[in-house]
């Protein structure tokens, strides 16, 4: 009969089922320690490595849009915190004109989650970060930046108006070499190629770490296996993976959103393995009746 | 009409020409430094690139402008296509203009600390095409004088915002910011009142130097208070009600039915038929086994195994196939570039 | 998005409460089209559009070619001198912004082939930056992939990483050869190379499901987490007035 044949459930039937094997652990709020991922490990050593110096700063380019802020937007906090914890000055970019939001809104959440967490110290707009704003021109822009020697006087103004030469931030930055640290974080196809491409000059290559949305991991891990990335955050996973190491670094931090998400990442992983053995063996049944 | 292909053929030519000789060719040829204008000429090409912006725009409006106008069916749907466009537009041009204006009055602080440095460098290298010194200086005090009546302005709008919000964290930064820049503007105004006013010869120029210190000092932290209260004003809140409420949620949303999808299709069109599938089925079961907390329970090496599988044969697979697409990707680029390929602008 | 459990005023709230309104709506679709993800669909592509025009202006066109071609960026003094002088080389922009504006032309059915050149100019520059692109991120592939075959470590011959090593240049090898459609395969040894190639990107081919099913779960489930968090406390708010 029919509605026996386990071929042909209702895909309404199975997007219920979808829905609430996945509201279960996120309702609870129910966090499990997320799985080891090496990638992301080095990604943590390469920041943890870093020192503040006058003169030097990150550059953080922000290049997703909604499609995938479940995996960057949580990439680019913990790496952005991180960088802020260490007092390294970070320039937020974006080559993408729908995550100019991001620029101001992710360093703000951040800010005041550290600001919260550790009483009496500040981070300020133009000292500490600074939003360069999204900047149309892509592969183009990025070859320009390279070849720039004073950056403050290629991007003139931040996105807040600001003549860059007046913030503290650019006192002291160059070109190129100013920049110790590139993380990248973006779904856009060729948009890490672009920078793999263009953000380098003759004998100078800042460390590069990337955040991808789990789609591009398989890809990404090319150019960390050449050293052409020192760091990869793989998705979501990456994201909780270097949150529990920003904990074990840090024990006054509260845990974040990324744990939870990716437990029910975990539960939905576990149901598409059930659906498609369901299939299987509806197949199977089917085949030999 | 022959013409017509030839000139595209050329302009695209002439297009490339330049970025492919900035990289084949050393950067200083004889005399000539081939990267002087770099910045300039990827300016211009960003420039034509950025001209086509309205082309969007005018699309839209043809479409459902006229879906609109001529009551066509749909026509609910393309007005608030065209009022959500309208009102995204207007409000991210309000948002431009507020934060303009506040730049705007912190660069007038800039202004007066790169006028006194300069009235001290002037006086040092003995210029005599500008206004004596003490005369600057008195033109120096005017303008400062009436911006530091601005900032003190703006001070009573930050401590009246301060003590109405009901927000803690903001209340906290306020009160910082509002001390701070405080402190640096009494700094402020004494300097300004130790400037040289009448005396033809100064002892030295140090109090000019000062000032421009302290007007530096002063411009970051009023800069981040006016940044602090524009970010509770109602032209924010309403940017961020169009972007976070409806454009994020709309978006994320639309994507996240992919994830109903792709477990309706594993369910549906994944079958082990050959060894093959069954391969790309194991494959496929350790890494995401590998990457959940779930499969860390199962079994402990699942991460490992994971990342030995992305590593070794799926790296080097992918690498096969990156590296054939991208000598295919130049080949084309190439093709495109000196316009061989046959269809091209028929 | 503020924590959830701290909504500091309305409109806060109201942001929250549209965005799972919103996302419900998208929802809606599961069960079949209906009007309102229409209308919501609409909303979404009226705001990416005119969030798009406004930031190429304010981001790019206004400071890096209307300010400095109008001279808005020179510092005036309150002694009428500045602090520096008018470029004219900023005039020459007008030519890309003259060149650029015959996009426009596509509207016409006459003068459609003006845009064309644009076009032309546009693609042969993506063309030209081809080279670089090309070299700089291939070479290094290239050079990585040639991996030591045997590896000793401190302790002699380590044989998981030879092991390694070995199956990589294997696989590399097996995949490039099978996309060689041009070559004939003449013997059965070279045959059974492309069926291995085969073979190995099936295992690709299972890396890149099995990424794909996080990615795309991975939105899912950041939704729901929002609407049964951020939303459900939102909404309590709203319900029981607290």
């Amino acid at each position: 009969m029919k509605q026996w044949d386990l071929t042909h459930i209702d895909r309404r039937v199975i997007y219920l089922l979808v829905l609430l094997a996945l509201s279960i652990p996120l309702a609870l709020e129910y966090a499990l320690k997320p799985a080891r991922m090496e990638a992301a490990e080095r990604a943590f050593a390469v920041v943890q490595d870093l020192e503040a110096k006058p003169g030097e700063l990150a550059f953080m380019s922000l290049d997703f849009g909604p499609n995938s802020l479940a995996e960057n937007k949580p990439q680019a906090e913990v790496v952005l915190e991180h960088l802020l914890r260490k007092r390294i000055p970070v320039a937020l970019y974006s080559q993408y004109y729908l995550a100019e939001p991001f620029l101001e809104s992710i360093p703000k959440t951040v800010v005041g989650r550290l600001e919260k967490e550790i009483l009496g110290h500040f981070w300020e707009y133009g000292r500490d970060w600074v939003n360069l704003g999204y900047r149309p021109g892509g592969s183009v822009m990025l070859q320009n930046i390279a070849k720039s020697a004073d950056l403050a006087e290629l991007f003139k103004t931040d996105a807040r108006g600001n003549n860059l030469r007046e913030l503290p931030i650019f006192k002291g930055v160059a070109g190129l070499e100013s920049v110790k640290l590139l993380a990248e974080f973006t779904s856009l196809v060729g948009g890490l190629d672009s920078f793999l491409q263009f953000f380098q000059k003759k004998g100078y290559r800042p460390f590069f770490i990337h955040g991808c949305t789990s789609i591009t991991i398989p890809q990404a891990f090319i150019y960390l296996d050449s050293g052409q990335l020192k760091g990869l955050l793989e998705g979501i996973a990456g994201a909780a993976w270097y949150s529990l190491l920003l904990e074990r670094a840090y024990p006054q931090r509260r845990p974040d959103a990324a744990q939870i998400i990716n437990t029910g990442l975990g539960v939905a992983h576990m149901v598409v393995i059930a659906l498609v053995l369901l299939g299987n063996v509806g197949f199977l049944i089917r085949g030999r009746n | 009409m022959n013409y017509r292909f030839r000139l595209i053929r050329i302009f695209t030519f002439l297009g490339g020409i330049y970025f492919f000789l900035q990289y084949v060719l050393p950067a200083k040829l004889g005399p000539f430094t081939f990267g002087k204008y770099h910045e300039e000429i990827s300016n211009g090409f960003i420039l034509m690139g950025a001209m086509a912006v309205g082309l969007g725009l005018i699309n839209l409006l043809m479409v459902h402008g006229s879906r609109l106008v001529f009551r066509r069916t749909g026509w609910v749907n393309s007005a608030a296509l065209l009022l959500a466009m309208a009102l995204m537009i207007v409000i991210t041009a309000a948002d431009w203009l507020r934060t303009q204006k506040i730049a705007a009055q912190a660069a007038g602080l800039d202004m007066l600390a790169q006028f006194s440095r300069r009235i001290s460098s002037d006086y040092q290298s003995q210029r005599t095409d500008v206004l004596p010194f003490w005369e600057r200086n008195r033109l120096l005090l005017e303008a400062g004088s009436s911006q530091l009546a601005v900032v003190y302005e703006s001070l009573e709008a930050a401590a009246n915002l301060a003590g109405r919000s009901t927000d803690p964290a903001l209340k906290t930064r306020l009160s910082a910011g509002l001390q701070e820049t405080a402190a640096h503007l009494k700094e402020t105004e004494s300097l300004l009142k130790e400037l040289e006013l009448e005396s033809s010869t100064a002892s030295s120029m140090s109090p000019n130097e000062d000032l421009a210190r302290a007007l530096g000092r002063l411009q970051v932290s009023w800069r981040e208070l006016l940044g602090l209260q524009y970010a509770s004003s109602i032209t924010r809140k309403v940017y961020d009600f169009l972007y976070q409420g409806l454009f994020m949620s709309l978006g994320a949303a639309m994507f996240a039915l992919l994830g109903f999808y792709i477990a309706s299709a594993a369910y549906r069109a994944f079958r082990l038929r050959s060894a093959e599938s069954g391969l790309m089925m194991a494959a496929a079961l350790v890494v995401m086994l590998g990457q959940i907390p779930l499969g860390v329970w199962i079994w402990y090496g699942f991460p490992e195994l994971r990342l030995w599988l992305l590593q070794i044969p799926s790296t080097a697979a992918s690498r096969a196939i990156e590296m054939g697409a991208a000598i295919a990707g130049l080949v084309m680029a190439f093709r495109m570039w000196l316009s061989i390929e046959p269809e091209s602008f028929r | 998005m503020g924590a959830a459990g701290v909504y500091s005023d309305v409109w806060t709230i109201a942001t929250i409460l549209v965005g799972g309104v919103a996302t419900l709506a998208i929802f809606s679709f599961l069960i079949k089209e209906n009007p309102f993800f229409r209308f919501f669909e609409h909303i979404y592509i009226g705001i990416a559009a005119g969030l798009g025009v406004v930031v190429t202006l304010k981001n790019f066109l206004w400071p890096k070619i209307f300010v400095p071609l109008f001279g808005l960026d020179l510092v005036r003094f309150p002694d009428s001198t500045s602090a520096g002088v008018y470029n004219r080389g900023f005039l020459l922009y007008l030519a890309p912004m003259l060149f650029g504006l015959l996009y426009y032309f596509i509207y016409s059915k006459k003068y459609s082939w003006l845009a064309k050149l644009v076009i032309g100019v546009s693609l042969g520059a993506s063309g030209g930056l081809a080279f670089q692109g090309f070299f700089n991120q291939m070479l290094p592939q290239l050079a990585s992939s040639f991996k030591p075959l045997v590896v000793y470590g401190s302790e002699g011959w380590n044989i998981g990483r030879s092991f390694s090593n070995s199956f990589f240049v294997f696989t590399l090898i097996c995949v490039m050869y099978y996309f060689f459609f041009s070559f004939r395969r003449k013997t059965a040894t070279l045959d059974k190379i492309s069926v291995a190639g085969r073979w190995l990107m099936m295992v690709c081919f299972g890396a890149y499901f099995g990424s794909t099913v996080m990615a795309r779960m991975a939105l899912l489930v950041e939704r729901l987490q929002f609407l049964l968090g951020d939303w459900r406390q939102a909404l309590l708010l709203l319900v029981l007035g607290a």
